[in-house]
């Protein structure tokens, strides 16, 4: 049937600088893929570079997560005695990666995204990575010379159950309302 | 407005998922002996807790909508929660799809836009849905959905040519009447008969006159008398200037519709009777409530128009003919697509009223019409012209309202005045 070629009528609400809804999905897949090249090798990466494509294109999907679950597994395998500043990449790209993925799964692929809208999460995630880099960088400086697992397992352990607390608190919570 | 019906936040997963992922990854670190593993699951907890926060309240949607002259300005406000990390609004403007933006919480507590005018009357300008996101997008909270509505005025037109019925009321107006009467207008000299009036007595005819002394002169006048114009509207159609939105009612697409011409139509007819100090009745062919009885003044223009702004097209209604008085001047505003109203034209000057047909549809626009468009097309316009001469065949007036000399049209047909 034929349609009438009129260009749409739409309430163009002015908003400042914005960007397109989609540039989150790719930003998600090219920090996976960036993330993945820092901290797979071989068949991993292959592996990982895949599933950055497919996080990128299935954000809503749980494929984010293996990718997580991937880099960390990759970090797990490489010599805890050559540690370099690639650690602090890592832990800022993961990082960015699951704010993206969260950000990617609430945001609309066709929409104009205010920068401003951006502006809560990026607070927070700067504010967690100052915390993460200075450990990071603790890390890093003590290699070698400082004992810091001991002390490190424990605030970890304490800070984990700490957190499974939290969240069964916040399930049972949601479910009450 | 529709009432609230989603006030409520609910959460994703994402949040859950990846907590228990940082758990898992700070976990196997701890296990394994490797800082470095571990490191890598603190921004993932710290996210996760994040997500756990809940704002407070919940967001609420507002829109206004106010008419300017020529353009519509929306006022959309999101508010109502705080802890709101941005608002997903997705807004569709004339019923077209949607558009989303995404905007910070403060910005959504304040958004403005302007739309063209693109019809008259009332119609649906904008409908506003979406969501309020927290907890980093964790946290969602659907916003129910408003639609605004607004009923925009028609625009204001003129004419300066009116077009009188063949007969003038009894009532002293403002048109020259052909019985005598105290109007301006002088008519002859006759001699002083008891109930003339004495200042009508000319005192130099009188003396110039070669009759007796006792034989008065005076001058005698026209009477003065208003005109009785009854506009009548079929609202049935609304049939836009594109053909090939004929019967989709896309309010944005369809172009100039019928009504758009119709309405400031029926208000420059009755603005310039009544402001000559006519009588004038509105009548909806389909509608029987939506009428004005006949009358003058100000008053009367500002009723015509409320009636008229708020008319709505009533596809497939049933015509009533309104009792019309005598010897009126009717303006049938019509877009003839069908013998209904035509019969009724010819009906009304069988009856002795002087017709003016309005023709109201819109010059047409091809634009994207297929082969069987255009035939089709083609054939209700062949099947109009008919019609509309066999009009002009029993002296109907037609004017087509789409042309701009609409009003020069309308003088020549004040000149050409028809049998009676």
């Amino acid at each position: 049937m034929s349609e009438s070629t009129r260009p749409r009528v739409r309430a163009r609400f002015p908003i400042g600088p914005w960007v397109p809804g989609v540039v989150l999905p790719i930003a998600v897949g090219v920090v996976g893929i960036l993330a993945s090249l820092l901290v797979l090798q071989d068949a991993l990466l292959l592996v990982g570079v895949v599933l950055s494509i497919a996080t990128a294109v299935r954000v809503r999907s749980a494929t984010p997560w293996l990718l997580v679950a991937l880099l960390a597994v990759g970090q797990l395998s490489r010599d805890p005695a050559g540690l370099d500043a690639s650690l602090s990449a890592l832990v800022l790209g993961l990082h960015v990666l699951v704010v993206l993925v969260l950000l990617a799964r609430a945001v609309p692929v066709r929409s104009r995204l205010q920068l401003a809208a951006l502006g809560p999460a990026a607070l927070t995630t700067g504010l967690v990575q100052v915390l993460a880099q200075v450990l990071a960088a603790l890390l890093l400086a003590s290699q070698g010379r400082l004992e810091v697992l001991p002390a490190a397992s424990t605030v970890g352990g304490a800070l984990l159950v700490l957190l499974a607390g939290v969240l069964v608190l916040t399930r049972r919570v949601d479910r009450e309302d | 407005m529709s009432g609230p019906t989603q006030q409520r936040w609910h959460r994703r997963g994402g949040g859950g998922a990846l907590g228990m992922l940082a758990i898992v990854v700070l976990a196997v670190g701890l296990v394994a002996g490797r800082a470095d593993v571990a490191l890598l699951g603190l921004p993932l907890a710290a996210t996760a807790a994040v997500a756990l926060r809940r704002p407070d309240g919940v967001a609420t949607t507002a829109v206004t909508v106010t008419a300017e002259d020529d353009a519509v300005r929306v006022a959309v406000q999101v508010a109502g929660a705080s802890g709101v990390d941005f608002v997903v609004l997705s807004s569709g403007a004339y019923e077209e799809p949607p558009t989303t933006v995404v905007v910070s919480a403060r910005r959504a507590a304040a958004l403005e836009a302007r739309l063209p005018v693109l019809h008259s009357g009332p119609q649906e300008v904008l409908r506003v849905g979406g969501r309020a996101v927290a907890a980093g997008g964790d946290l969602v909270q659907h916003l129910d959905p408003r639609i605004a509505r607004a009923t925009i005025a028609p625009a204001r037109e003129r004419i300066a040519s009116l077009l009188l019925p063949h007969r003038l009321t009894n009532r002293p107006g403002a048109h020259p009447a052909r019985r005598l009467g105290d109007g301006l207008d002088f008519r002859d000299l006759a001699p002083f008969t008891p109930g003339d009036r004495l200042r009508r007595i000319d005192w130099r005819a009188t003396a110039r006159s070669p009759r007796p002394e006792s034989d008065l002169i005076v001058r005698r006048m026209d009477a003065t008398a208003e005109a009785a114009a009854v506009v009548v509207l079929d609202s049935r159609d609304d049939v836009g200037s594109v053909i090939v939105e004929w019967g989709s009612d896309r309010p944005a697409r369809k172009g100039v519709a019928s009504l758009d011409l119709a309405r400031p139509a029926v208000l420059a007819i009755a603005a310039s009777y009544l402001e000559a100090g006519d009588r004038v009745a509105f009548h909806d062919l389909v509608r029987a409530g939506a009428s004005a009885r006949s009358g003058g003044g100000r008053r009367k223009l500002e009723q015509i128009r409320a009636v008229v702004t708020q008319t709505l097209p009533r596809p497939g209604g049933a015509l009533r003919a309104p009792v019309l008085p005598t010897a009126a001047v009717v303006y049938l505003v019509s877009t003839f697509l069908d013998d209904d109203v035509a019969a009724l034209a010819v009906l009304w000057r069988n009856a002795g009223h002087r017709v003016v047909a309005i023709d109201v549809l819109p010059a047409p626009d091809l634009e994207g019409a297929d082969e069987q468009h255009r035939l089709a097309h083609r054939v209700l316009q062949l099947e109009r012209e008919d019609r509309l001469n066999r009009l002009r065949g029993v002296d109907v007036t037609v004017v087509p309202w789409r042309d701009a000399d609409h009003d020069v049209q309308l003088r020549q047909a004040e000149r050409l005045r028809g049998r009676r």
